[in-house]
C-alpha cells in the first residue's frame, strides 16, 4: 500500500532514538515502489544532547525541543502560560 | 520467527495470529525512536498480529472515504442550522468554526473507530478529528515490524507517504511563514506524535519550529500568539485539544487573534471530534450501512453505549445489554453531556478485543492502526497490534 521508493525519518529518530549518537544519519530506503524499507544514508546530522536541540536539514537548524529555563511568564505586554492547564487529562484519543 | 496460529477464525476472513515477539524487539523500535512502547503494561504488542484480505482491506478503504463524505456533510448541517448549543461549543467559538469552515483552513487528518470483524459491514464508534493519537506507530512502526516478520507481504498503510504528500499540499494554503508544531510538556507520547508530524511536514517543504504549548505567548498590545522569541505564530500544528484551549486562559484569544493564526487541525474539527456527531450522522443518514443508531436520549435503544460528548481513552463509558449493565468505566468527562449509541460488540479473538483505527489523511483513506483491550471498552491500558495483508 505505500508508494514511495523511499522513507526517511529525519526528525524523530535523530532526537528520540535511544540507538542515538550524538550525529546521525539515517534514511530507509526502498528498493521498489513495492518493496519494504532498508537502511541507507542522508545528507543531515541529528542533534539532541544541546540545549536547545534540533536537528540540521536542508542546510539549516530545526529547533524541536528546549530548555525553557529563562523563559519569563511576563515579557512586556506578553503573557505565556494561557495554555496547557489542563492537568489530569490526556491528549489520547 | 514462526508464527503460530491459536486461533482459526475462518479461513478467509481477519485473523489474530499469535507469534513470537522479535528478539529485542525494544531496542529495535526505541532505535526508531518509539519510546513509549511499554508503560505499566505493555503498549507496542507484537506477541500478535492481525491478517485481513484484500477485500477486507478494500472494505475498509471504501468505508473511510464514505464516512469521510458524510462527516463533511454532517459539518455543514450542523453550521446550517446553528446546532453549536447541542454541542456545548462555547458561543466565543462560533464565528472561528464558521470561518475556518468557509474559509477552508488546512486540516490534515483524523482516525475513524470501526467496529470491524471481517464479515460484515465496519461500523463506525467514533471519530478522533482534532487530536488522533497512535499515528507514529501505525505510520512507522508496524511498518518495519512488517518488514522484518514477513518482508513480502504487504500491510494497509500509506500514512507516511500521504502526510508528506499532503503537508507538501497544503503549503500553498498557510501563510508564507515558519510552520510552528506544539503539544503539552512532559508527555513522550505526545512529543513523539508531534515531533513525527513535523518530521513529515519539513519533507514536505515546510519550514517548521516546535514550541510547546505552554510557552506560546500572547501579544497583549497587538493580539496575536508570539513564539519564544516574540514572533507572531501564523502557522500552528496542535497535538492539544480544541475543548481544553477553549477552557484556559488564552482560549478566547482564538476568537480576537489579529493574525488570524492557521490552527491545524482547523476549529471545525471541534463538530466532528465531539461525540454529539454521532446522533447526528444517524439523522441525516438513518440506516446507512457503516452507521449505528445513535440519539441524544436513550430512545428504544435496549442494548446501548452512553457516551460523554468529549471523553478520551475510554473513560466514563457505560454499556448496557438487554437492560443490564456489562461494563463501565470512570473519568472526569460527562458534564457537557451523554449521547447514546446501540452496542457494536467489538469481535472476540479469545478474550481480545480489536479495534480498527481507520485514518483519513486529506481526503484520502491512509491506513490503520489496531487497538486492542481485553474489554468491550478501548482505553489507556490497549495494546497496539500490528496487521499484515494475508492475500493480495
Amino acid at each position: 500500500m505505500k508508494k514511495s521508493k523511499a522513507i526517511s525519518l529525519i526528525l524523530v529518530t535523530g532526537l528520540l532514538s535511544c540507538n542515538r549518537n550524538h550525529q546521525q544519519n539515517r534514511l530507509y530506503m526502498r528498493t521498489d515502489t513495492t518493496g519494504n524499507y532498508t537502511a541507507g544514508r542522508a545528507g543531515y546530522h541529528g542533534y539532541y544532547a544541546f540545549r536547545p536541540y534540533g536537528t540540521y536539514y536542508g542546510g539549516s537548524y530545526v529547533r524541536q525541543g528546549y530548555s525553557n529555563a529563562g523563559v519569563h511568564t511576563s515579557e512586556g505586554s506578553v503573557t505565556r502560560g494561557g495554555f496547557g492547564g489542563s492537568e489530569g487529562f490526556h491528549v489520547s484519543s | 520467527m514462526a508464527a503460530q496460529k491459536d486461533f482459526t477464525f475462518h479461513p478467509k476472513t481477519m485473523q489474530r495470529i499469535s507469534i513470537t515477539p522479535r528478539n529485542n524487539w525494544q531496542q529495535t523500535v526505541e532505535g526508531l525512536g518509539f519510546g513509549f512502547h511499554t508503560a505499566d503494561v505493555p503498549y507496542w504488542d507484537e506477541s500478535a498480529y492481525y491478517t485481513f484480505t484484500m477485500a477486507e482491506i478494500e472494505k475498509l478503504e471504501s468505508t473511510t472515504t464514505e464516512l469521510w463524505d458524510l462527516c463533511l456533510q454532517a459539518v455543514q448541517y450542523v453550521i446550517d442550522n446553528n446546532l453549536f448549543d447541542q454541542f456545548k461549543i462555547p458561543q466565543f467559538m462560533v464565528q472561528h468554526i464558521i470561518d475556518t469552515w468557509n474559509n477552508d483552513a488546512p486540516a490534515i487528518y483524523g482516525r475513524f473507530d470501526l467496529c470491524f470483524d471481517g464479515k460484515g459491514e465496519p461500523k463506525l464508534l467514533e471519530f478522533n478529528a482534532d487530536t488522533p493519537t497512535s499515528l507514529f506507530e501505525a505510520s512507522i512502526i508496524q511498518w518495519f515490524w512488517l518488514k522484518d516478520f514477513d518482508e513480502p507481504k504487504d500491510q494497509f498503510n500509506s500514512l507516511h507517504e500521504k502526510l508528506i504528500d499532503y503537508w507538501k499540499y497544503l503549503k500553498g494554503y498557510l501563510y508564507d511563514d515558519t510552520l510552528y508544531f506544539t503539544c503539552v510538556k512532559g508527555v513522550l507520547e505526545d512529543f513523539t506524535t508531534t515531533a513525527y508530524m513535523q518530521d513529515c511536514a519539513m519533507q514536505g517543504g515546510l519550514e517548521t519550529e516546535f514550541i510547546y504549548i505552554e510557552d506560546i505567548g500572547w501579544d497583549n498590545e497587538n493580539e496575536f500568539f508570539v513564539d519564544l522569541d516574540n514572533k507572531p505564530i501564523r502557522n500552528i500544528f496542535k497535538l492539544y485539544p480544541y475543548e481544553w484551549m477553549a477552557n484556559e486562559a488564552f482560549g478566547k484569544n482564538l476568537a480576537i487573534d489579529t493574525m488570524k493564526a492557521m490552527w491545524v487541525e482547523p476549529s471545525w474539527k471541534m463538530i466532528l471530534s465531539n461525540k454529539a456527531i454521532l446522533p447526528i450522522l444517524w439523522q441525516l443518514f438513518p440506516y446507512h450501512k457503516n452507521l449505528l443508531p445513535a440519539y441524544f436520549t436513550r430512545s428504544n435503544l435496549k442494548d446501548y453505549v452512553k457516551k460523554p460528548f468529549l471523553s478520551r481513552e475510554g473513560t466514563n463509558i457505560t454499556i448496557v445489554e438487554n437492560e443490564k449493565l456489562i461494563a463501565n468505566s470512570d473519568g472526569n468527562y460527562g458534564a457537557e453531556g451523554f449521547i447514546f449509541q446501540e452496542l457494536c460488540k467489538l469481535p472476540d479473538f479469545n478474550g481480545n478485543f480489536p479495534v480498527i483505527g481507520s485514518w483519513v489523511v486529506g481526503q484520502q483513506p491512509a491506513g490503520m492502526g489496531i487497538r486492542e483491550s481485553n474489554g468491550l471498552i478501548t482505553d489507556n491500558l490497549s495494546r497496539f497490534i500490528p496487521h499484515l495483508i494475508s492475500e493480495v
